[in-house]
């Protein structure tokens, strides 16, 4: 069936629909918010949430931000969420290594945000040094080389990837031994405007590819992170539990797989076009232009 | 399609029946002629009782690692007669391609330098000329360097370069992303082979994410793709029933040479073993095949 714009549904459908969730999980970007901005009518669209009694927890991929700087930036846009609400694959990390009492470094091709925040929970992270452009092939091996003292390799968007610091993670994953761990697994993310990125699934896939390897992963749309997400819960009934999303891919693939109902909105990655065209796996029972309209259904 | 059979148990008569079926010996290189870039012994002896024999011997290899002519130089020091024009790679393959086409952009380049100087040696122009490039690694200044966009460049060329960086491969996408721009790639490689004990991935990483992230099929010229095809028999003197190929790889070979007509020769030496051959296409299986080059080499020095 196609997806239905609940916003020309009738009101006793609405109501109904609003009935039928105690939990709401929202992705970030492209659904709260477009880069640092809070997308219009948003604050109200939660707020009204929030009156009707539901739980709310935002989860992303977005590694982006360590706890501090989600803290600022629901501050900045005034939502009144705290950095224990959101839940983001550096926490889920942060979890698993501690889960599995990991005293070695970890190798991140990561952003800094992500390094800073395991720091901070007293995750060792392999201090590398971008290499010098290399002269000769010959050159690569001393760049490429083991490390005992590195345990884990964590692959999430890395703006400065290079060659050589991909090859030394495929060396180091050649130890059995060694946790292997994938967050985002975009195949491109959006960035600016109009413009998107290549996204980390190329580099887990190629480090899966050449090292045997299978990877933990800890982002959507992966069941494991999942599992990361019912532990902030006591109890949660997926039937229950709303997601909403602006991706097919990541969001609609992550709530289908976990049961969740689905609620898709037009405002990140997701044309209206490709929405009406989509599987039916990852297609929604409903989708709004925006979040930010959502309070106006409900008066 | 018969079994293949091995060249130094045939009779004596079949043996100068197939000496007789042709002229010209297109030859892969890597694990036929040489292993990195040291020659097989025994080789050299072999190139030239084939020479002896009249035949034309051609190089055509998926490395474009270094220039056309300090690769002659290489195998010359080592004993083989061969000049500049006898090597064919992916390289001279797009040169030749941009040319016919009258290209007269820039190119914005993922490769080695030694790539990047054949094709300004060419006249082709290069828009990133130092290759390989980082910038400040926050989301802010990483945007800024994306944006930047030169409207001069007309064509991307994907290869191998191991200073390859996020940012490079972000910039190339960015150009293909528009449809006017050319998108070419060479080489075809999973895996590359540094040292016996390390290999590190090949160029066909790059190509793959660049082709599934833009949507776009690439102009592919080398082994065994079939732009490269096209790119072969147009070349002079490219008589498919009088011609042989001898090469070590099932697919990027034996595989090119059937799609190109060739009889087809298989050499032990590579990444190739006996075992392979059950498994393997029906259009990936050699006609003949022999342990090495060198055995090759004995074979026509006692039989001719």
């Amino acid at each position: 069936m196609a997806p239905k714009n609940l916003a020309e549904v009738p009101a006793e459908e609405v109501a109904a629909f609003v009935k039928s969730f105690d939990n709401i999980l929202f992705d970030c970007d492209g659904v709260l918010l477009l880069g640092e901005d809070i997308i219009p009518g948003v604050k109200d669209s939660v707020n009204s949430m929030k009156e009707m009694g539901k739980e709310i927890k935002l989860i992303t991929n977005n590694s982006f931000r360590t706890t501090r700087e989600w803290n600022e930036i629901f501050e900045d846009v005034e939502l009144e969420f705290t950095s224990h609400d959101v839940i983001f694959p550096t926490k889920a990390v942060i979890h698993y290594l501690q889960a599995k009492k990991f005293n070695k470094k970890a190798f991140v091709l990561g952003q800094p945000a992500m390094v800073e925040e395991l720091k901070e929970y007293g995750i060792g992270v392999y201090d590398y040094k971008d290499c010098p452009k290399l002269k000769h092939v010959s050159d690569l091996e001393d760049y490429i080389g083991d490390d005992l003292s590195i345990g884990a390799v964590i692959v999430d968007l890395d703006f400065n990837l290079t060659y050589p610091k991909l090859m030394k993670a495929a060396t180091i994953l050649k130890r059995p031994d060694v946790h292997f761990i994938f967050c985002a697994t975009d195949k491109t993310a959006p960035f600016g405007e109009n413009y998107k990125i290549i996204g980390s699934y190329f580099i887990g896939e190629t480090l899966e590819m050449i090292t045997g390897r299978k990877p933990v992963i800890l982002g959507k749309p992966s069941v494991t992170y999942n599992n990361f997400v019912k532990k902030n819960y006591k109890k949660i009934d997926p039937a229950r539990t709303l997601f909403v999303g602006d991706s097919l891919m990541t969001d609609m693939l992550f709530a289908t797989k976990c049961n969740y109902q689905k609620l898709l909105v037009l405002t990140g990655t997701t044309s209206y076009e490709t929405m009406m065209s989509c599987s039916k796996e990852v297609s929604p029972k409903y989708y709004l232009r925006s979040l930010g309209d959502l309070h106006k259904l409900l008066n | 399609m018969s079994t293949p059979k091995d060249l130094s148990q045939i009779p004596a008569d079949e043996l100068k029946q197939f000496v007789d079926s042709f002229d010209d010996v297109f030859c892969d290189c890597d694990g036929v002629i040489f292993i990195l870039m040291k020659v097989f012994d025994g080789v050299p002896d072999t190139i030239s009782t084939l020479k002896s024999l009249g035949k034309s011997i051609r190089y055509v290899t998926n490395n474009s690692s270094m220039l056309r002519d300090d690769f002659a130089k290489k195998l010359q020091k080592q004993g083989i007669e061969c000049e500049k024009d006898d090597i064919i790679n992916p390289c001279r393959a797009i040169i030749d391609h941009l040319k016919a086409a009258n290209f007269e952009k820039k190119v914005y380049m993922i490769s080695l330098p030694s790539l990047r100087q054949e094709f300004e040696e060419s006249g082709i122009k290069i828009a990133n000329k130092y290759g390989a490039e980082l910038c400040e690694v926050n989301a802010t200044s990483f945007l800024q360097c994306i944006q930047e966009y030169d409207n001069d460049v007309g064509a991307v060329v994907v290869c191998f370069d191991f200073n390859m960086t996020y940012l490079n491969l972000n910039r190339a996408l960015r150009y293909i992303t528009n449809p006017d721009v050319k998108f070419l790639a060479t080489g075809y490689d999973q895996r590359i082979i540094f040292s016996p004990n390390q290999f590190c991935m090949g160029p066909a990483f790059f190509h793959d994410l660049l082709q599934s992230a833009s949507g776009r099929t690439p102009i592919w010229l080398g082994k065994p793709r079939d732009d490269f095809v096209e790119y072969i028999k147009n070349q002079p003197k490219c008589n498919p029933e009088r011609t042989l190929f001898i090469g070590d790889s099932l697919e990027q070979d034996m595989g090119f040479a059937h799609k190109l007509g060739f009889t087809k020769l298989l050499v032990l030496t590579g990444n190739t073993t006996l075992e392979d051959l059950k498994n393997c296409d029906k259009e990936m299986l050699p006609d003949y095949y022999i342990s090495s080059m060198a055995e090759l080499g004995k074979l026509l020095k006692n039989n001719f």
